[in-house]
């Protein structure tokens, strides 16, 4: 039986699945057992009360999904006071997903969850691209993100994790920028800003023009971007993107990721989300993997004389 | 799908229905026929907490193999003894014209059942249904409940065209008594259905449900504050998760507190009273 548990430096995961952030509430559990995974990443927290967009807030798209939700968010009293409590019964690992419109609600939301017991760590989310402030205005400047998580980690006793944005030019230096700052941990990627138009109404099929990309469509992109954020940090990579098959899941180990995220599948195959852990592991016996640090990073150069293997 | 939710009418939760198991599990297709013209009724093998579900209550559906947001349907018709299901819809998009492509033996990846589902007041004696178009495939088993109670069961079918009018001849049979309007006749307009409903708002002991239209809703949402009569709206949405996680659906986006969610808070809602959210 190959050893599914991951080391992410601050905790020590069962298996290396993980429930990405806004995908996985307390309610899901009404249908999946979330101690089946390794952890799960609440919903963004901001310290107030905020709406979300205008409907529609999630369309189809060609493999994937585009959402404009927009984090509608009942604030920190109403998170700590009603809603932890109940995450504190799922039966693995919580981590709890902090937004803010500005810096300052960024550290305000980190102090007040100092109050509470249990957190396995926060993830910031500088990485959202349907806020109108903070998000991933903040997320794409190497410069904003060092500071903001300096900041975090001298007002947090939690272990940080940057979840990063794969809409910048260059992601290794995003990525340098939260291990310079203090991360724990980051996690790549969130949505890839997108649109999608109807000819018809002329307009967009989201309530906002723009949107987040998810689901397997992002695939690629995700996996490319853990790879680049794998050389670029020591840090361990919680690889999110269109995570659908075990299969996909060792790719993501392989780009370099220490835990691998599931977000948009969890919409369509929530069944399929509870088999992954035991299917992970079967698929490591059939390639021979014992542990999946014997897999982490491990890409073997492209065969000599393979036609296409480099473009442009 | 339509979105009959018109903001001057004020909907109350009726007690979300939260806490339930709900399963996500592969079923086999029965088969998918077409009726009433221009919608497909698509019947699978459900397991028993689904095949007895409230009236009301939904399902999301996708074909197994197709990796696409599920979607939302009312269950049109359920039968716990043999252990099966039935949504019935109308063809708008990529989703459904997957759902209408299947065939008998093909798997079905089904998520319910969901949402709270219609709730008969005690003391209500008689039940008066207002459903336009597909908008009759969430009121259909609520109708036969009915039915099945002994309840003196009223049903206005509104369609386009007579001959999409949904069910309307099999409740006949069993007991209600229907009427079917529609726009080619002219028979639909709001004058002459308020004609036809108000005798049975009037009448002691009424209690409403409707399903479809923003017009249709408005109408028994005002009829049942004038004979304090209650009023149960079946509301649809786009939704991707179908258990409140997403937030694709509140019933007032925008507002500070999200108002309620379709899926969890209903699809079911009680109009009149204080206005939610």
């Amino acid at each position: 039986m190959p050893d599914l548990t991951v080391d992410l430096g601050f905790a020590r995961l069962r298996n290396p699945l993980i429930g990405a952030s806004g995908v996985f509430g307390v309610e899901t559990g009404r249908a999946l057992d979330l101690s089946r995974l390794g952890a799960v990443v609440t919903k963004t927290q901001f310290v107030r009360k905020r709406p979300g967009n205008p409907l529609p807030r999630v369309v189809e798209t060609p493999g994937g999904a585009l959402n404009s939700v927009g984090i509608p968010c009942l604030g920190a009293e109403h998170f700590i006071g009603t809603e932890w409590p109940l995450w504190r019964r799922v039966g693995c690992p919580v981590i709890v997903s902090v937004g803010g419109e500005s810096e300052d609600d960024y550290l305000e939301m980190a102090e007040r969850l100092e109050e509470v017991d249990g957190i396995a760590a926060l993830e910031l989310n500088i990485s959202c691209p349907n806020q109108e402030a903070g998000g991933m205005e903040l997320g794409a400047d190497p410069r904003s993100v060092e500071r903001l998580v300096r900041r975090v980690v001298e007002r947090t006793t939690r272990p940080v994790i940057a979840k990063l944005t794969p809409n910048v030019t260059d992601l290794g230096e995003v990525a340098r920028a939260a291990e310079a700052g203090g991360a724990a941990a980051l996690c790549a990627i969130n949505t890839v800003l997108a649109m999608s138009l109807d000819v018809r109404q002329r307009a967009s099929r989201l309530g906002s023009l723009r949107g987040g990309l998810s689901g397997p469509a992002i695939r690629p992109i995700a996996v490319r971007c853990v790879w680049e954020a794998a050389r670029a940090t020591r840090l361990p990579i919680i690889g999110t993107g269109g995570v659908e098959t075990a299969e996909d899941v060792l790719e993501f180990v392989l780009a370099g990721a220490t835990a691998v995220g599931v977000g948009t599948a969890a919409f369509y195959d929530l069944g399929a989300v509870g088999r992954l852990p035991d299917q992970v592991a079967s698929l490591m016996s059939e390639i021979g993997v014992g542990r999946l640090d014997e897999l982490r990073g491990r890409i073997q150069p492209p065969a000599a004389g393979a036609v296409g293997a480099r473009a442009g | 799908m339509t979105i009959a939710r018109p903001p001057e009418v004020a909907f109350r939760p009726l007690g979300t229905d939260h806490g339930g198991r709900v399963a996500d599990r592969a079923c086999t297709v029965i088969g998918v026929e077409p009726v009433a013209s221009e919608y497909r009724r698509l019947r699978f093998e459900a397991w028993p907490e689904l095949a007895s579900c409230r009236p009301g209550q939904f399902v999301m559906l996708r074909p197994l193999t197709a990796r696409l947001i599920r979607r939302p349907f009312t269950v049109f018709d359920a039968d716990a003894d043999r252990g099966r299901a039935e949504v019935v819809f109308r063809v708008t998009g990529e989703g459904t014209a997957r759902l209408a492509g299947l065939r008998p033996g093909d798997r079905l990846s089904v998520l319910g059942p969901l949402g709270n589902g219609f709730h008969l007041e005690p003391g209500r004696r008689r039940a008066v249904l207002v459903g336009r178009g597909v908008g009759m495939a969430s009121l259909h088993r609520l109708a036969r409940h009915c039915l099945a109670l002994g309840l003196p069961t009223q049903v206005l079918i509104s369609a386009r065209r007579p001959d999409l009018w949904l069910a309307a001849d099999e409740l006949r049979e069993d007991g209600a008594e229907v009427l079917g309007v529609d726009d080619l006749s002219g028979t639909s307009r709001l004058g002459a259905v308020e004609r036809f409903l108000e005798p049975a708002f009037a009448r002691p002991g009424s209690q409403c449900f409707a399903c479809g239209s923003s017009r249709l809703i408005r109408l028994v949402a005002r009829l049942g504050a004038r004979w304090q009569v209650p009023v149960q709206v079946a509301l649809e949405a786009p939704m991707a998760c179908g258990i409140g996680t997403c937030h694709a659906c509140p019933l007032r986006p925008g507002l500070e507190t999200e108002g309620h969610l379709v899926c969890v808070d209903g699809p079911v809602f009680a109009t009149g009273g204080e206005r939610v959210a």
